[in-house]
């Protein structure tokens, strides 16, 4: 009878602990959306790299939200846990409470709480940041200098963003922290967020790599709104060819000149540049293959997973949070469309030798931004190859997303 | 309320200002240093051509070595095949000077060296 109570009391317990009686509606919600996103990533090839990983952290989590949680003590009676563990006295600290002496028993956190630790400090997105560098080709913005125009054209979404986010209750740190998801970077959303407003890294890591996946989606509708289809079938020039030696210096101006002008930027900016110097250089092929793979993509693992793993249902379906996802959206829609009408300017001014949609690659997501106006302008014209023209603002707006950032820094933080 | 607004326009106008700032200030110094680096290295390069003045320059204007390509693919478009042949002579030389002058279907006469390598080496093993 005793072994039959025993094991019922087991099954009774097994039951009480597990998923079916733990978790919430909002839990069931947000595994729904991780399948959508997983099916995204693997049917879809949105993005899969960074997408598969958010949303098998996104599933893990609301599976099992024990795995974020972070490092607690627990009291116990010093007897009982004495009498458990054969008399040994262990160095805890003690508690007496009426008389009676419990000790302090640390309890880990879960595994993905410790992971996270490198995106709330700070450090994942500059490491990542040093593996696009290595990853980089400046070559098509030394050629083209102008681009970075574009590139801080589509900077301005960020901005405008951050009035929409204050007249909408949020503080202007956390508008700050809104407003970079319109940069299309996801370390650089991270690094600011994670210093103005840890409180939203959830939610605008999770909308910030959204976005940059579903880039493919959102951009082109807004691209072929804003241009004429004679603009759009606009074919450029030959690029002129850039000497290694340009290379090799273009990161070391780059980085002098945010530095001095944007302290803030510098872990952002040093880093990227780091990378590329890595790259160009030439005299450390290992460090170089080392940074854009191994690395790489270690970061990318734990930085996706504890992404995603942010995103438990209880913290995620509040209107706070869909509002920070709609506010989003918004800054990447502006972003694009401020790189597409500055691409417009440009295209007047030059006289009707700049396609215009080159101008939506300013908004980061590299490669995937540049490969889209490529294919949009292909659309129209078969034969026009923009995607080495895109690539130069795609990369002057990770710099000037960077350089925003730094902004936001100064001023909010 | 008001306050907030003010401080909304303060950093747009802020953001606006120092990221266009900061990459027209890197936009001047690229095209300086590029243009400085470019007229350097092209005076090294007309020393060293004057050095090998022995090299004939009817060579480098035209483009002898992509005749095979037209042999070997007589029904490709032809601006796709120049921009092929544009491409292959600019990496070559590696310099925006070289001018292509026309393009000429080699001989066969011509090519027969290349031929009698291509041919020795794909049936050196049997």
């Amino acid at each position: 009878m005793d072994i039959l109570n025993g094991f019922l009391d087991a099954i009774k317990g097994l039951w009480t602990d597990s998923g079916f009686t733990q978790l919430g509606w909002q839990n069931y919600v947000m595994m729904a959306i991780a399948c959508v996103l997983l099916y995204l990533a693997i049917k879809k090839q949105y993005e899969p790299l960074l997408l598969l990983p958010i949303a098998f952290g996104m599933l893990l989590v609301n599976l099992y939200p024990a795995i974020m949680a972070p490092p607690s003590t627990e009291m116990v009676e010093c007897s009982v846990y004495e009498a458990a563990h054969q008399g040994q006295v262990i160095n805890y600290a003690t508690t007496t409470l009426n008389g009676v002496q419990y000790y302090n028993v640390p309890q880990y956190g879960g595994l993905l709480y410790y992971l996270y630790q490198g995106v709330k400090l700070g450090i994942y997105p500059p490491l990542i940041f040093l593996g696009i560098g290595c990853m980089t080709d400046f070559g098509p913005l030394i050629a083209s200098p102008k681009s970075f125009i574009l590139g801080a054209a589509a900077q301005i979404g960020i901005f405008i963003t951050f009035i929409g986010a204050i007249l909408l209750g949020f503080t202007p740190a956390q508008s700050g922290a809104i407003g970079i998801i319109g940069g299309a970077d996801g370390p650089t959303a991270i690094y600011v967020t994670s210093k103005l407003a840890p409180e939203l890294l959830g939610p605008i890591a999770v909308a910030a790599y959204s976005y940059m996946a579903l880039v493919p989606i959102i951009q082109p509708p807004i691209m072929k709104l804003l241009t004429t289809k004679k603009e759009r079938s606009v074919v450029m020039g030959q690029l002129r060819p850039v000497s290694k030696l340009e290379k090799i210096i273009f990161p070391i101006i780059v980085v002098i000149i945010c530095a001095i002008a944007l302290p803030s930027a510098a872990p952002l900016v040093g880093m990227l540049m780091l990378g590329n110097l890595f790259k160009e250089s030439g005299v450390v092929e290992r460090i170089s293959k080392t940074a854009q793979n191994e690395l790489m993509n270690i970061i990318t693992i734990f930085l996706g997973t504890t992404v995603g793993a942010t995103a438990t249902g209880t913290v995620f379906l509040t209107p706070k949070t869909l509002g920070i996802i709609a506010l989003g959206l918004i800054a990447f829609c502006m972003g694009t469309a401020c790189g597409v009408l500055f691409g417009k300017l440009m295209y007047k001014f030059s006289g009707g030798k700049i396609n215009p949609l080159i101008g939506s690659a300013g908004v980061s997501a590299v490669p995937m931004a540049a490969r889209v106006a490529n294919k949009v302008g292909q659309e129209e014209n078969p034969g026009n190859f923009l995607l080495m023209h895109a690539m130069g603002p795609n990369v002057a707006g990770v710099i000037g997303s960077a350089v925003a950032a730094g902004v936001l820094l100064s001023v909010l933080g | 309320m008001g306050d907030n607004f003010s401080l909304s326009i303060t950093i747009l106008l802020t953001g606006f200002a120092v990221v266009f700032a900061v990459l027209l200030i890197l936009i001047g110094i690229i095209k300086l240093y590029g243009t400085v680096i470019f007229n350097i290295q092209n005076k090294k390069r007309v020393k060293k051509a004057s050095r090998n003045a022995d090299l004939p320059k009817v060579e480098r204007e035209e483009a002898p070595a992509p005749a095979a390509i037209v042999e070997a693919e007589p029904e490709v478009d032809d601006d796709a095949l120049i921009a092929v042949i544009s491409a292959a002579v600019y990496s070559v030389y590696s310099s925006s000077s070289v001018r292509i002058k026309s393009i000429r279907k080699a001989s066969s006469r011509r090519t027969g060296a290349w031929r009698s390598a291509g041919l020795s080496d794909n049936v050196r093993p049997f």
